[in-house]
C-alpha cells in the first residue's frame, strides 16, 4: 500500500503539491505510489529556475531503469528552485519521495488552480481504480 | 487488459529519425484503443542514444558518420545500441496494457515465446542484485537487467520504454549478429575495444533467418502470450502525416546531442 499523507494535493498523473511557507510557492514531487510504478529512478531531467509553464506542460522526465515518463507542471507559474540533489541522488525520489525527492518548487500565477487538484482520499480512489 | 487486435507492422530499412518518428507517430492511434507491433530494420546503420543518455563529448560523431553510420536520439530511456544487423520490433500501446514492469516483462515473454517456437533458448533475464545503471556512455549490450531477452546469459535483445500521456511505447533490438563492441570503438575516449556479452540469432540458429521468418515468428509470439490477434496493417494516412512532423525533430542535432 502506498503511502499519501493528508494535507497535499495531487494529480492523476501521480504529482503531488504541498504548501510552501512562501505565499503562492509550492513544492512538486512524484507520489510514492509513482516511484513503487517506476522503480529504481536512475536520471531526473528538470528544468531551470526562471522557466515557466503553464498546467500540465511537460517541465521534465523521469528514467527509471530504461523507461522514460514525462512530467507535467500541475500548476501554472515559474520555476523559483529545483532539487539540485537529484542530480548526484536519483534515488532519493524513491527513498523519500514527499521528502528530500522533491523536485521543483513552483510559484503559483493563477492560485486558484489548486482548488482543481484532487485531495489526498480523491487520490487513493484514482490509485485504486 | 490487452486489445483483441494488435496491428503488425512491417517496415523496410529506413533512416534512423524516420522510425523514431513512425514510433512516436503509433502512440496516438494507441491512444484511441489501438495497440502496434512494428518490426522494422534500419538504413543506413544507426547508433541510438536514449534519452537521457550522456553522449556530447562522449561520442565522436565524426567517427560514427565516417564508417557510414547515422546517429539518432530516441526518445525512449536507456543506452546506446548500434541497430546494423538485427531487427528491431516496436510495441505501441494504451497504458492500461499495464504498470512499466508488467508491460516490459509480458513484451519480452512474447518475444522470447515467439524465438523459441524458432528453436532458440530465448529467456527473460531474472532480476540482478546490482544498482540499477544510469544512463551513462555505456553501451546497452554490455549489461542484461531484470526482464530483458537472454540467451544462455548473453544479452540477446535491449529494449526501452517510454510513457506519454496515456500511451507507453517500447522498442528494442533484437540482434542478428553481435556487433555491440563497435559502440564502444565510437567513444571520444575510445576505449579499447571491449567484448560485449551479447548475442545474435545467426549464431544461435546456425543459419540466416529466412525473410519475413522472424515478422511471422514474433507476431505468432505474440498472438500466443498475450492472446491477442495479430493483423497485418498499415500506416493511417494522419499517420504519415504525423511521421512528416516529428522526422525534423529526430533529425536536429540539437536533439541528437543535447546532452
Amino acid at each position: 500500500m502506498s503511502e499519501i499523507p493528508d494535507g497535499l494535493k495531487y494529480t492523476e498523473e501521480h504529482e503531488y503539491v504541498r504548501e510552501t511557507d512562501s505565499e503562492n510557492e509550492f513544492l512538486v514531487g512524484v507520489t510514492d505510489y509513482a516511484q513503487g510504478e517506476l522503480g529504481d529512478v536512475v536520471f531526473v531531467e528538470l528544468p531551470a529556475a526562471g522557466d515557466t509553464f503553464g498546467r500540465m506542460d511537460v517541465f521534465g522526465t523521469i528514467e527509471a531503469v530504461k523507461a522514460v515518463s514525462d512530467l507535467f507542471s500541475p500548476l501554472t507559474g515559474e520555476i523559483v528552485a529545483i532539487n539540485e540533489a537529484l542530480g548526484e541522488d536519483p534515488a532519493l525520489v524513491n527513498s523519500d519521495p514527499y521528502g528530500e525527492g522533491w523536485m521543483v518548487r513552483i510559484r503559483a500565477t493563477d492560485p486558484s488552480e489548486i482548488d482543481g487538484l484532487l485531495s489526498a482520499a480523491d487520490y487513493a480512489e484514482h490509485v485504486d481504480a | 487488459m490487452i486489445g483483441p487486435t494488435v496491428r503488425l507492422l512491417v517496415d523496410g530499412p529506413l533512416p534512423g529519425a524516420t522510425n523514431m518518428a513512425v514510433d512516436e507517430a503509433l502512440m496516438e492511434g494507441a491512444r484511441r484503443g489501438q495497440p502496434s507491433l512494428r518490426l522494422y530494420r534500419w538504413s543506413p546503420g544507426c547508433l541510438s542514444f536514449g534519452r537521457n543518455q550522456t553522449a556530447r563529448d562522449r561520442y565522436d560523431g565524426d567517427r560514427v558518420g565516417s564508417l557510414g553510420y547515422d546517429v539518432v536520439r530516441r526518445p525512449t530511456g536507456g543506452r546506446s545500441v548500434l541497430h546494423h544487423r538485427e531487427v528491431t520490433y516496436a510495441v505501441v500501446a494504451p497504458e492500461e496494457w499495464g504498470s512499466l514492469s508488467d508491460a516490459y516483462l509480458r513484451i519480452n515473454r512474447a518475444l522470447a515465446n515467439g524465438l523459441r517456437e524458432l528453436g532458440v533458448a530465448a529467456t527473460v533475464h531474472e532480476a540482478s542484485a546490482g544498482p540499477a545503471p544510469r544512463p551513462t556512455v555505456r553501451a546497452c549490450f554490455r549489461d542484461p537487467l531484470p526482464g530483458e531477452l537472454t540467451s544462455g546469459g548473453r544479452k540477446l535483445a535491449g529494449s526501452a520504454q517510454w510513457r506519454f500521456r496515456g500511451a507507453l511505447l517500447q522498442h528494442g533490438s533484437l540482434l542478428l549478429h553481435n556487433d555491440q563492441a563497435l559502440v564502444e570503438t565510437f567513444r571520444s575516449d575510445a576505449p579499447p575495444r571491449l567484448e560485449i556479452p551479447a548475442v545474435g540469432l545467426v549464431e544461435l540458429l546456425g543459419r540466416e533467418p529466412e525473410p519475413g521468418e522472424l515478422e511471422s515468428t514474433i507476431a505468432a509470439g505474440f498472438e500466443r502470450e498475450l492472446g491477442v490477434e495479430v493483423v497485418p496493417g498499415d500506416l493511417t494516412d494522419e499517420e504519415l502525416e504525423r511521421v512528416a512532423v516529428l522526422r525534423p525533430k529526430y533529425e536536429d542535432p540539437a536533439w541528437t546531442w543535447r546532452r
